[in-house]
């Protein structure tokens, strides 16, 4: 059987990349809010 | 053919209705006590002694009653269907289905005496009504049973196809219900052997730091029972809902697989915060939690591609304008693609409560329960939502009562969830606004809340109008006198690529394997020791 020829799902690509982007900005406002808060320093 | 099928998954879909209309009912009574419509006082005369009383109700009912019947009744369903084989054994999946019920009401009486207002952790010591422990436990087992029905006609399937590669919808169906078993195995321990015999006052004390090891050892990978389901519809019949293919089967079945491997050795990240939990064992659990993050992004991407297969097949050009042309008319198929769009924010806070230093400032906060709202309650709930919307159709051979209200259904409850999210995640993240509390009497309670304590209520509210448009069209679905002009089958999605997938993603021993020996690495050692230095002195509490 003949290998069927895939087209690349750009959309798809890019949805992913904007998902990617949206972890980092997500994840990346949570840690700074948690730094904004203060943190725990054992001398 | 298939009408005890039939008739079973309409009896687990009608309990988890039911259940979840109860449970539902408090969840807007919780976000309008946040600011200040205490609506407690009023149900004291029906009996709801409590925010906490109403708390457990909401949430044993949701979280455990409505996905578990839902999800056994509709495995009945794509297990039959997709390998078009009745159930070897009817009865015994009628058994199953009967000690569920009786499981559920004998758990459901002492948590509405106010008996077991424990909410829906149960974490000990605090000590509820024996009855509502071996209520959960015959919930348990009757799925159980029902598991053991749809293996005994996989087994029957297999027989009579030997070579015959088992069907994505099946396959998943099954491996889902594999994983529940062993996840259960945790929290049957811990009622069975530690909770139960303590509530009877068969023994004195408890371990409150191993009945929560326990715990957690199902509770993650209760998680992924709950979402697989979701997966299954997404992967197996979505992609022709939307009119197009599922592109990569290979890379579907390999995602369901991986759940099953690493949905269970990742409990103690749940425990970050338990003193009696070493440090090194926090980490390695972390980092398998981590893990989940591959099969995640293969299903975003394996799921879209579906879709954009779909949306171009129907005419849409250009890098996203086919997702325009994606069928959102339809209620069923939009139901579930705004489940998708929720559960990317779920997804994102979970990896957030997987870093161990954010999780130390989330845990016992809103955050929690804004996470799981957008995970439980949206990926899953709205997606499931979205099956009713045919198969509700398909068993009572009734057409949807109102397309529009079921429509309008999926957006408000996308609406409402967001907003609730939202305000709950950042009450949670900026103010340390604390969970599973009267927030709206705390004396604590500060001003700087506000905002986002009405945001989460106008979206609690939205959802509530969302949960009774749900009801308004499945009763007038089951209640209508029209019949359907043609037969509905169940959506099933063809592969993009024609080619089988490879013989070791249909081969269950390498991936059970696999899963006991990460259990086993994972919790061997660190249960062993618990256990062998177990403090069963804590004796029990009724804080409420």
């Amino acid at each position: 059987m003949e290998k069927k020829k895939y087209k690349v799902p750009q959309g798809t690509v890019a949805i992913m990349i904007i998902f990617i982007l949206l972890i980092i900005a997500l994840w990346g406002s949570a840690y700074l809010t948690m730094l904004s808060r203060g943190v725990t320093i054992t001398p | 053919m298939f009408a005890r099928e039939n008739k079973l998954t309409a009896w687990h879909l009608g309990v988890a209705m039911i259940a979840l209309f109860i449970g539902g009912f408090f969840g807007p009574l919780q976000k309008l006590e946040y600011v200040g419509v205490n609506l407690y006082s009023t149900l004291n005369k029906i009996g709801i002694a409590s925010y906490y009383q109403g708390l457990t109700l909401h949430a044993v009912l949701n979280a455990l009653v409505w996905t578990t019947f839902f999800i056994v009744g509709f495995f009945t369903f794509t297990i039959t269907r997709s390998l078009n084989k009745e159930l070897t054994m009817p009865k015994l999946n009628a058994v199953g289905l009967i000690t569920m019920i009786i499981g559920l009401i004998m758990a459901a009486i002492p948590i509405l005496m106010n008996l077991a207002t424990v909410l829906f952790t149960f974490y000990p010591p605090m000590k509820a009504n024996p009855f509502f422990y071996i209520g959960l436990v015959l919930v348990v087992v009757g799925s159980w049973i029902c598991g053991w029905g749809f293996y005994l006609t996989y087994f029957a399937w297999r027989k009579e196809n030997p070579g015959v590669q088992t069907p994505i919808i099946a396959l998943g169906s099954l491996i889902t219900m594999v994983l529940w078993q062993i996840a259960t195995l945790g929290v049957a321990t811990e009622l069975l052997v530690m909770v139960i015999p303590w509530s009877f006052g068969l023994v004195e004390g408890i371990d409150p730091q191993l009945a929560r090891t326990f715990f957690w050892f199902t509770g993650h990978p209760l998680v992924y029972f709950w979402l697989l389901p979701a997966y299954v519809s997404w992967y197996g019949m979505m992609p022709k809902q939307a009119g197009g293919k599922l592109f990569s089967e290979p890379l579907a079945r390999l995602v369901f697989w991986l759940f099953l491997a690493l949905s269970v050795p990742v409990g103690l990240h749940h425990q970050y915060l338990d003193p009696g939990v070493p440090a090194g064992w926090k980490f390695l659990h972390g980092l398998l939690t981590y893990s989940l993050f591959l099969p995640s992004m293969l299903t975003a991407f394996n799921v879209v591609a579906s879709l954009e297969i779909g949306g171009r097949n129907n005419g849409g050009t250009g890098l996203l304008g086919w997702v325009r042309a994606l069928p959102w008319g339809d209620p069923s198929y939009a139901a579930q693609n705004l489940a998708m769009i929720l559960f990317v924010f779920g997804g994102i806070g979970g990896l957030t409560n997987s870093s161990y230093n954010l999780n130390l400032v989330i845990h016992n906060t809103s955050w929690v329960p804004g996470h799981f709202h957008l995970t439980v309650g949206s990926a899953v709930t709205l997606t499931f939502f979205g099956i009713l919307y045919w198969l509700v159709p398909k068993l009572s051979g009734k057409p949807l009562w109102n397309r529009k209200v079921a429509l309008v259904q999926a957006w408000t409850w996308f609406a409402g969830m967001l907003l609730m999210g939202n305000g709950l995640h950042i009450l949670g993240l900026n103010f340390g606004v604390p969970r599973r509390t009267m927030v709206g009497v705390a004396a604590y309670a500060s001003d700087a809340w506000n905002p986002m304590l009405i945001e989460a209520a106008i979206g609690g509210i939205i959802l509530g109008i969302s949960g009774l448009l749900f009801y308004s069209n499945m009763i007038g679905t089951v209640l209508s006198k029209k019949r359907l002009e043609a037969p509905i089958e169940m959506p099933v999605a063809e592969a993009y690529d024609e080619h089988p997938a490879p013989a070791w993603l249909d081969n269950w021993k390498p991936w059970l394997a696999i899963t006991v020996v990460l259990i086993v690495v994972a919790y061997g050692p660190i249960l062993f020791d618990m256990i062998a230095n177990a403090n069963m002195t804590s004796p029990g509490f009724k804080v409420w």
